[in-house]
């Protein structure tokens, strides 16, 4: 860590050739500038991303116009707290999180289990098919669901009203229930990813221990396992509530249509005209003050009950046995879940996209390719609407995860007494909603040149989600031991030489993982684009809300389109990681 | 009266045999160790006889109750079998305290509290822990997690507690420690043990009877002073460390155990020993010579030439030869030696006596030493 600053170095064939280029800095100070600067660098820009738009955000709320101009003022807060509209917002959003964080957690933790712990059967493909919907667009699964499920239109409602009988507009699925269900087939793998790895690095002598000193199947359950596992997923309740609660999408979809408010919703109508932007700013406030303290308890609580299950060794996961009830039982769930999160809305927009009109069956009659061609080879919006996707994904991706690195490299290696403060503001947008994130950028650039950009889209998606790339790279960065760098140091290669040749190599099953994830948010963001988008930067999901007041078959269309980008990322993300693990 | 009985148990992993046939019997309130390297199948027997795993074939009774019969279809769950379990890594549960982990198994059999409170605090009190008491497990130390172990595998004073390497997590000095603690907590409750170690200081010091496993099969069965000082097959010698020189048979003769047999070890390097049980071996025949290495003397030898080979008839009380130091390693109270004579090494340790690498030296060795075995197949032993 400090050690390599202090130890000599000998200096290489090549540093030495360097440091004649690098002039009166030397050889040593060279190097040690970079080593400082470069990593600083990436978290300097990193804090300023985040707090910009905070800053602007908390300005923007305390500034309010009249007659005189703008001055110093409570009034925009004062008028949200006095508007109703404000509380049924608030009240929606909040039903809506605890539902779709209880219902992921019990499929999460559900799944996880039958998983890494029981012989069901299949259960290596259900592993890869419960992380699909993790890369599927929430927006797209909303509007799947729609055709599934709306009164009388949708094909399931029409297959139920058909062949039983039943009301057909049996499927409450505009509304706060609608929202909730989709929300957690969403965020079901979520909960499954933070509790299957505790789960299988869980020594399984805690277990077995309880068994043979006299506690039953469930009881150890009940004792030992869940409290175990109970860190890991309080952790991914909070962070599900704060980012189910916060995504503007599925309640685009699904409350709106029926005027049922939420949080990310009312403050897109806030910014709509005639727009009053303090008043959503000052939301905003509200917003990020009860995500931070969120976001800051998950993190206390974390810290306090870490628990040692983890003692470094490779544990056999011992598998139970389970009865024909259970294995059941066990692939009902799995398929039940598998179908509504990924083969029905599949199904259902392939359905409608390859149909000509959409009247809630496939006929032969209506049955076209008319949609696809018409999207990608006449319609100029969905043509910029790809191409700007495709830029945005590409570009973010890569500057994200550069600067991910150089911020991993810090808040792994950097001065030991700023690595924790500096972690945790670096973690902050991970939680803050993007809607939010979009309007801090929007009020930031709304009269520079960069409004209407297709640049500060680029800059509000690296501000959201650099994050998770840091995480990732940060995770495996703590697993590299920091004498395979110094050892390199102390062979004579420079800072540079030891991040091109060690450490770089060493990261890249993250640096990749990284990559695909931001890659895969980039396609499918929505709640930041929609504030910033004008006229010529629309997105492949602006373009699907867009289309959506005209037209079925060319939303459907692009969706498919979206899928396909999606889904190449997935297979991309399991063949390289698969490839690097055997490597 | 035997406490427990494996009779023909069998254990596959996939292809992999972990246990081949195993059968032994444990008497009331004796340790039984199960000995051998890691892999040999003796944590799986374990396993087995706590319900952990479920044997392929065979049964398993405990004070007379069948707790798994393949063939009878029985298996009980591990919370049926009435066991203490101490885990190699301890399976200190890092949510609960101390007390609650140790009152853990009162708890689910529905004791009352005030009962629990009690004879938790008893066996806290026996295992040195009672300061310790209300602490989160993850708190103490291993040698203190470990008591915490032994402590919940005891309190409800189960017929049978069985320990898996239980001390391969802690130092030599705290071993040795809690070995004796051990036997002393064994002689106060009087519980049945089954001891699976690598470690034979652990097996024989705290064992009546030792098992030594190999590839998931007995090699050898005994009280700990007979399976030390006779091994009964080369891989037994070689697990407990013996030097294992592989040779010819020249001459053997019957003697009163068995028989001497002079073997060579190298052109110019024969040594008498005795082969004890087997086919007598047959000049030509080939075998592997074991000696401790303890029974080696080895001393400074000025001039370096050989002796004169006294030219009798028959098997000598001492044998010297003349070789040379390759290694030496002080242990403290004791030295190790690498010896070669005749290009064929041997170990020998004793009181550290200065010898230094590449010195010429005599080496005693008494002929009842050498324990002979034929090799079978030539692929036996070392």
């Amino acid at each position: 860590m400090d050690a390599p600053a202090n130890a000599p170095i000998a200096p290489s064939d090549l540093d030495t050739q360097l440091s004649v280029a690098a002039g009166p800095l030397g050889n040593r100070g060279r190097a040690r500038l970079a080593e400082t600067a470069l990593p600083a660098t990436g978290v300097v820009i990193g804090m300023a991303l985040i707090i910009g738009p905070f800053l602007a955000t908390v300005i923007r709320s305390m500034l309010y116009w009249d007659a005189s101009g703008p001055a110093l003022s409570w009034l925009n807060f004062s008028g949200l707290f006095a508007d109703p509209r404000f509380y049924q917002a608030a009240g929606n959003t909040i039903i809506c999180g605890i539902g779709a964080t209880l219902i992921s957690c019990v499929l999460g933790f559900s799944l996880a289990w039958v998983v890494s712990r029981t012989d069901m059967p299949g259960r290596r493909w259900f592993e890869v098919f419960n992380l699909v919907p993790f890369f599927l667009s929430p927006y797209v699964g909303a509007i799947s669901w729609v055709y599934l499920a709306a009164p009388h239109s949708g094909i399931l409602s029409k297959l139920l009203a058909d062949t039983f009988g039943l009301p057909p507009d049996l499927i409450p699925i505009y509304g706060i229930g609608g929202a909730t269900w989709v929300l957690s087939l969403f965020y079901t793998p979520y909960v499954y990813l933070f509790v299957i790895a505790p789960m299988r690095q869980m020594d399984p002598a805690l277990e077995d221990a309880a068994r043979v000193h006299g506690a039953g199947f469930w009881t150890t359950l009940r004792l030992v396992t869940i409290p175990l596992l109970f860190p890991a997923l309080f952790s991914a309740a909070l962070i599900v509530f704060v980012t189910s609660a916060g995504l503007f999408d599925v309640p685009l979809a699904l409350a709106s249509p029926r005027g049922v408010r939420t949080m990310p919703t009312e403050i897109f109508q806030l910014v709509q005209y005639p727009s009053d932007l303090g008043r959503a700013a000052a939301f905003g406030v509200v917003v990020m003050a009860v995500t931070i303290l969120l976001t800051v308890l998950q993190r206390r609580y974390i810290d306090r009950r870490r628990f040692e299950t983890v003692t470094g060794k490779g544990y056999r996961p011992r598998t139970i046995a389970l009865r024909s009830g259970g294995r059941v039982g066990a692939l009902a769930l799995e398929i039940v879940y598998i179908g509504c999160a990924v083969v029905l809305p599949v199904i259902a927009l392939l359905m409608v996209s390859l149909s000509s009109i959409w009247t809630g069956t496939l006929s032969y009659a209506t049955l076209t390719l008319h949609n696809f061609e018409y999207i990608i080879f006449n319609y100029s919006l969905t043509q910029q609407a790809i191409l700007n996707s495709l830029f945005l994904a590409v570009t973010g991706a890569t500057l994200g995860v550069a600067m991910s690195v150089l911020q991993a490299y810090y808040v792994n290696r950097g001065p030991r007494q700023r690595r924790a403060l500096v972690d945790a503001i670096l973690s902050l947008p991970l939680g803050i909603p993007g809607i939010i994130l979009g309007l801090g950028f929007l009020i930031l650039a709304i009269r520079t040149p960069l409004y209407s950009t297709l640049a500060i889209i680029l800059i509000a998606y690296i501000a959201r989600f650099f994050p998770f790339a840091t995480r990732t790279v940060s995770s495996m960065l703590l697993a590299i031991n920091p004498e395979l760098e110094q050892s390199a140091r102390a062979s004579g290669a420079g800072w540079l030489q030891t991040m091109r040749y060690v450490l770089v190599p060493l990261l890249m099953p993250a640096i990749v993982a990284a990559w695909l994830m931001l890659f895969v948010i980039f396609i499918r963001e929505l709640g930041a684009t929609i504030l910033l988008y004008a006229q010529g930067t629309e997105t492949i999901s602006v373009a699907l809300v867009v289309l959506s007041e005209r037209s079925f078959g060319y939303v459907a269309a692009l969706a498919v389109i979206q899928l396909m980008l999606l889904l190449t990322a997935f297979s991309l993300f399991r063949a390289t990681r698969a490839s690097l693990i055997q490597a | 009266m035997a406490f427990v009985r494996v009779e023909g148990l069998r254990k596959l992993f996939g292809e992999l045999v972990a246990v081949d046939g195993v059968s032994f019997t444990v008497e009331v309130g004796h340790t039984l160790a199960l000995l051998g390297p890691s892999g040999c199948g003796k944590t799986t027997i374990l396993r087995c006889i706590a319900g952990l795993e479920a044997g392929d074939a065979g049964a398993i009774e405990i004070a007379g109750a069948a707790v798994f019969d393949r063939a009878a279809g029985v298996n009980l769950m591990p919370e049926q079998r009435d066991l203490g379990v101490v885990f190699q890594s301890y399976a200190v549960w890092p949510h609960m305290t101390v007390a609650e982990n140790v009152g853990f198994p009162l708890k689910v059999r529905r004791v009352p509290k005030a009962e629990i409170a009690a004879r938790t605090s008893r066996i806290l009190d026996m295992v040195g822990l009672t300061a310790a008491k209300n602490k989160p497990a993850t708190a103490l130390s291993g040698g203190q997690q470990q008591r915490v172990a032994l402590a919940r595998a005891l309190v409800h004073e189960p017929r049978l507690v069985l320990f898996d390497e239980p001390m391969s997590n802690l130092d030599a000095q705290l071993r040795a420690r809690m070995r004796m603690e051990l036997a002393v907590l064994q002689e106060r409750l009087g519980f049945t043990a089954i001891y699976v170690t690598h470690d034979q200081t652990e097996a024989f010091s705290l064992a009546e009877t030792v098992v030594v496993m190999n590839h998931g099969r007995i090699e050898t069965v005994g009280d700990p002073r007979s399976v030390f000082a006779r091994p009964q097959t080369p891989f037994v010698a070689e697990f407990l460390g013996l030097n294992i020189n592989r040779g010819r048979v020249v001459n053997a003769l019957p003697g009163r155990e068995g028989f001497h047999v002079e073997v060579a070890l190298a052109e110019g390097f024969r040594i008498w020993g005795v082969q004890r049980g087997g086919k007598p071996a047959i000049p030509g025949a080939s075998v592997l010579a074991c000696t401790r290495k303890e029974h080696i003397a080895v001393a400074k030898c000025s001039d370096g030439t050989a002796l004169p080979r006294p030219d009798i008839v028959g098997v000598p009380d001492e044998q010297n030869f003349i070789g040379v130091t390759r290694a030496a390693s002080f242990l403290g109270l004791e030295e190790e030696y690498v010896i070669a004579i005749d290009g064929i090494e041997l170990g020998a340790i004793q009181p550290p006596c200065g010898l230094r690498a590449g010195e010429p030296v005599t080496v005693t060795i008494r002929p009842e030493e050498v324990i002979v075995f034929v090799a079978e197949n030539g692929c036996d032993g070392g």
